[in-house]
């Protein structure tokens, strides 16, 4: 560490609670996480056994991982939800940055009203039947654009890039304007380029938000095999729980309703989780930096 | 309801049915939405009085269609065919799978048209129509193409709300009966979006679909809104829950299987818990504390007023008691500690002893555990009153959900719908049945070595529960483990008798949503009593924030509903 020379070096005891505290931190995020592995890769009888998430490793299995990608089900939900989560991410990251920029320029025709309209969606949602009628009558239903064009564009996401293209400062873009640059020049040469660290984040902000969703998708999607991989995953993770109390006998009960096992239910949260763990560390570090920068200069 | 003709019921009327034949003139339904709607999915009852309504057992008695009982299936454990009004029957069981299933209809149920059906699922979608042979091979049996909506079992009611109010509606829709509870309106959108079905089920009329006319006249009673028939249901067992055991280290250690008093259920509790063992006695079984309590399933008639079940004494006697089997911890740590605690993994391993569950948790768990420890067993306490006296035990509605017909659908495609649902509602036993539910003999499924339908690979992938939804049929008992079959009805004919009259048998009621949304927030206040974080004195005024905050307007429009009636 390189300490500021006129910095004291920190005592051992502070190091020392420095240490216990982070570790303890580290501990309860960490700990969840192994149990849930652990857990998604223990056989029945270990998860039997230990009556609920598994601690002490037992017999170890893939079997929870081979029944769900068995049926190519769960793999074609993948393939869904990765072509959903690209596409959606291009395309809202090319109407937020193009909506933010031209919100950001005084000169913009009608900027302030418009840029109030959007401010009024934080404040009010559509609500569940404006929205299925506004993609029903648009002829969405059962189309993937269903997925992507009602969350094109999210109102905070669209005002944190604003306030951060706002603070480029105007020389730089008046000094293009001189040497003939137009807009969208501007922007693609000179702003965008600037501003990695917001994009990157909204970039990630939007992504994550493709990837988890499934409420549209049980909304507008009546096909199953278009289903991305979160409601597929969702519908293992309720097998079995039919609401039928009290019915034995046949409801959802043809052969296959054995509740899921805790650990292909584990073995789901590993897979929802793993794309998200891999994207982060690429993004992490424009995270604080771009979010605080939008932030603070308003 | 008329009496079922004498002879033709498919389940033979035990003895206790017929000394029950006296109140055959109320004939009628009782709201188990409580009960229902205490194990529903999140997401709370819509808030609104819309929708409340009530129509009394008498005007639906002309609406509903004859029953003629199918004879080709007759169970080997007899049930109980119920002459209680709006209770449904047990319909008895089967000790093994009938080898040689016979074939339900003569004739090709379609006629070559093509449809779409809306179903809940709860579990991994199915590949769809043109990728799935199961599907083709029903929809060739039934001689049209249905093509399946698969949608969420647990957010199904905001898709089902939004198409409702979109008029984007599919040619066949089901509607589970506790998702109907939670919409507010549902009387006006039924009238709009669906077709009466009345002209083609009313009376005799129903022949023409022998299946149909084999559903018991209670659960075509709970498809009538506005004085019209509008949609197929599909009946309930009678039970909601019971207090389930493990037999088999109940039987190793000789432990008492028959408490006959709540104290005797406790001690038994004291005895076999063993937190350094890890052995619990129970999970969280307030809901079954409620009838052993002779709590009343929701309301209570008496000297003229309505008095519901948080404002009766014997609600805080169960208060009190529950409290004791938490706060001595004969209830799991987990399960007390938090609301997630996964009570059938918990009794699997046997950290738990006696738990709460439908009677299908039992053949689940049985399912679950029985291939790999051969010993496994489940029983099921007999019912009783925590004083000794005569136990009283809550019932389910009727009918669990509905399929509707779409409005504006011509007549005689009207007509093939109904002849498809009556080919869905075919009974265990029956070709169509095994079609339907297990797919294509050696395809699909195969016979395995104790003659039970096992399902291939193939059939694990495009094998889901849909053509099951549409319609409905007698529920059998039709599970693979003839012990726990045969205990399984033993219990539910010997508790037939027991079963609660409440004021409004005879009347359709639908929960006016304030007071519906009112269950939750107050129901997790007495939690608060029972975990030990209330004094049990705070009872009287949580009813009091109840009635305040609907409660008595509830009990207004109840008092009215029995005015109306004639009964108050």
């Amino acid at each position: 560490m390189n300490a500021a020379s006129w910095a004291e070096r920190p005592s051992l005891i502070g190091r020392t609670g420095k240490a216990v505290v982070l570790t303890a931190i580290v501990v309860a995020v960490v700990f969840p996480v192994y149990m849930v592995v652990l857990t998604s890769l223990s056989t029945q009888e270990a998860v039997t056994r230990a009556g609920g998430l598994v601690t002490v490793p037992g017999e170890m299995s893939f079997a929870a991982y081979e029944e769900l990608f068995a049926g190519g089900v769960v793999t074609r939900a993948v393939l869904v939800s990765l072509g959903v989560t690209v596409a959606g991410t291009f395309i809202s990251l090319t109407v937020t940055t193009l909506a933010a920029y031209g919100l950001s320029r005084p000169g913009s025709l009608l900027h302030r009203p418009l840029l109030f309209l959007v401010l009024l969606t934080f404040l009010f949602g559509p609500g569940l039947i404006p929205k299925y009628l506004v993609v029903s009558g648009l002829g969405l239903i059962d189309s993937y654009w269903s997925l992507i064009l009602p969350v094109a564009v999210t109102a905070f996401n669209l005002v944190v890039t604003r306030a951060f293209f706002l603070s480029i400062p105007g020389e730089v873009t008046d000094s293009a304007r001189v040497d003939g640059a137009s807009e969208f020049t501007i922007l693609r040469r000179i702003v965008l380029p600037m501003s990695r660290g917001v994009i990157a984040v909204i970039g990630l902000l939007y992504a994550v938000g493709y990837w988890n969703a499934f409420f549209d998708a049980v909304l507008y999607l009546n096909d199953t095999a278009k289903w991305p991989l979160q409601l597929v995953l969702r519908q293992y993770v309720y097998q079995g729980q039919s609401m039928f109390v009290g019915q034995s006998a046949d409801a959802a009960a043809a052969g296959r309703s054995l509740p899921p096992n805790l650990a292909i239910q584990m073995s789901i949260v590993v897979i929802a989780l793993v794309p998200v763990l891999f994207v982060y560390p690429f993004v992490q570090r424009h995270f604080t930096k771009g979010v605080l920068i939008g932030a603070v200069k308003g | 309801m008329t009496p079922p003709p004498q002879g033709a019921s498919t389940a033979r009327p035990s003895t206790q049915a017929t000394t029950r034949r006296g109140f055959l003139g109320l004939v009628g339904l009782t709201a188990a939405a409580g009960v229902l709607s205490a194990c529903s999915p999140p997401g709370t009852p819509r808030p609104g009085t819309g929708g409340a309504t009530a129509a009394a057992g008498d005007k639906l008695k002309a609406l509903t269609p004859a029953f003629v009982p199918f004879d080709a299936i007759k169970p080997d454990l007899p049930g109980t065919r119920s002459t209680l009004p709006g209770v449904p029957d047990i319909s008895g069981g089967f000790s093994s799978y009938p080898a040689d299933p016979v074939p339900a209809l003569t004739r090709k149920a379609g006629r070559g048209g093509s449809y779409k059906a809306m179903t809940p699922l709860w579990g991994p979608p199915p590949p769809g129509l043109a990728s799935n042979s199961y599907f083709q091979a029903v929809n060739a049996d039934i001689g049209a193409t249905l093509e399946f909506q698969i949608t969420d079992g647990v957010t199904y009611v905001d898709k089902a709300i939004a198409r409702l109010a979109a008029r984007d509606i599919p040619d066949l829709m089901c509607i589970p009966n506790w998702e109907i509870d939670k919409m507010a309106d549902f009387n006006k959108a039924v009238d709009q979006a669906f077709e009466d079905l009345t002209p083609y089920l009313q009376g005799d009329r129903v022949k023409a679909y022998p299946l149909l006319a084999n559903l018991p006249t209670a659960a075509w009673q709970w498809s009538i809104w506005n004085g019209k028939l509008m949609g197929v249901p599909y009946p309930t067992e009678p039970f909601p829950y019971a207090l389930l055991y493990r037999k088999d280290l109940f039987d190793e250690n000789g432990w008492n299987q028959n408490p006959r008093t709540a104290d005797e259920l406790y001690r038994l509790g004291k005895e076999i818990t063993d937190a350094k063992a890890k052995r619990w006695a129970f999970g969280d079984i307030h809901e079954m504390a409620w009838p052993i309590f002779k709590v009343p399933q929701e309301w209570r008639y008496e000297g003229g007023k309505l008095i519901h079940k948080y404002e009766t004494p014997e609600w805080e006697l169960m208060l009190e008691w529950m409290r004791k089997l938490f706060a001595e911890g004969l209830i799991h740590p987990s399960v007390a500690g938090s609301k997630g605690a996964n009570e059938k993994e918990l009794i699997g391993a046997g950290q738990i002893l006696v738990y709460r569950d439908g009677l299908g948790g039992w053949k689940e768990l049985l399912q679950q555990h029985r291939p790999k420890n051969p010993g496994f067993a489940l029983g099921v306490l007999p019912v009783f009153a925590h004083d000794g006296g005569t136990p009283i035990m809550y019932h389910n509605t009727a009918a669990g959900l509905f399929t509707f017909i779409r409005k504006g659908t011509p007549k005689a495609q009207v007509e093939e719908l109904l002849s498809i649902l009556d080919w869905c509602a075919a009974p265990y036993g029956t070709k169509e049945y095994e079609l339907a539910n297990y797919g294509v003999k050696g395809k699909h499924f195969t016979l395995g070595s104790d003659g039970v339908p096992k399902l291939t690979d193939l059939g694990t992938k495009e094998v889901a529960y849909t053509y099951g939804f549409l319609g409905g049929r007698p529920l059998y008992v039709d599970w693979p483990f003839p012990d726990a079959a045969k205990a399984n009805l033993a219990w539910q004919n010997a508790t037939f008798p027991y079963i609660e009259k409440t004021p409004f048998d005879g009347i359709r009621i639908q929960r006016p949503g304030k007071y519906a949304g009112l269950q939750v927030p107050t129901e997790d206040k007495f939690t608060d009593i029972m975990r030990g974080r209330r004094p049990v004195s705070d009872a009287k005024q949580i009813a009091a924030e109840w009635r305040r905050d609907g409660g008595d307007e509830a009990r207004a429009f109840y008092l009215k509903v029995l005015r109306d009636n004639g009964r108050a």
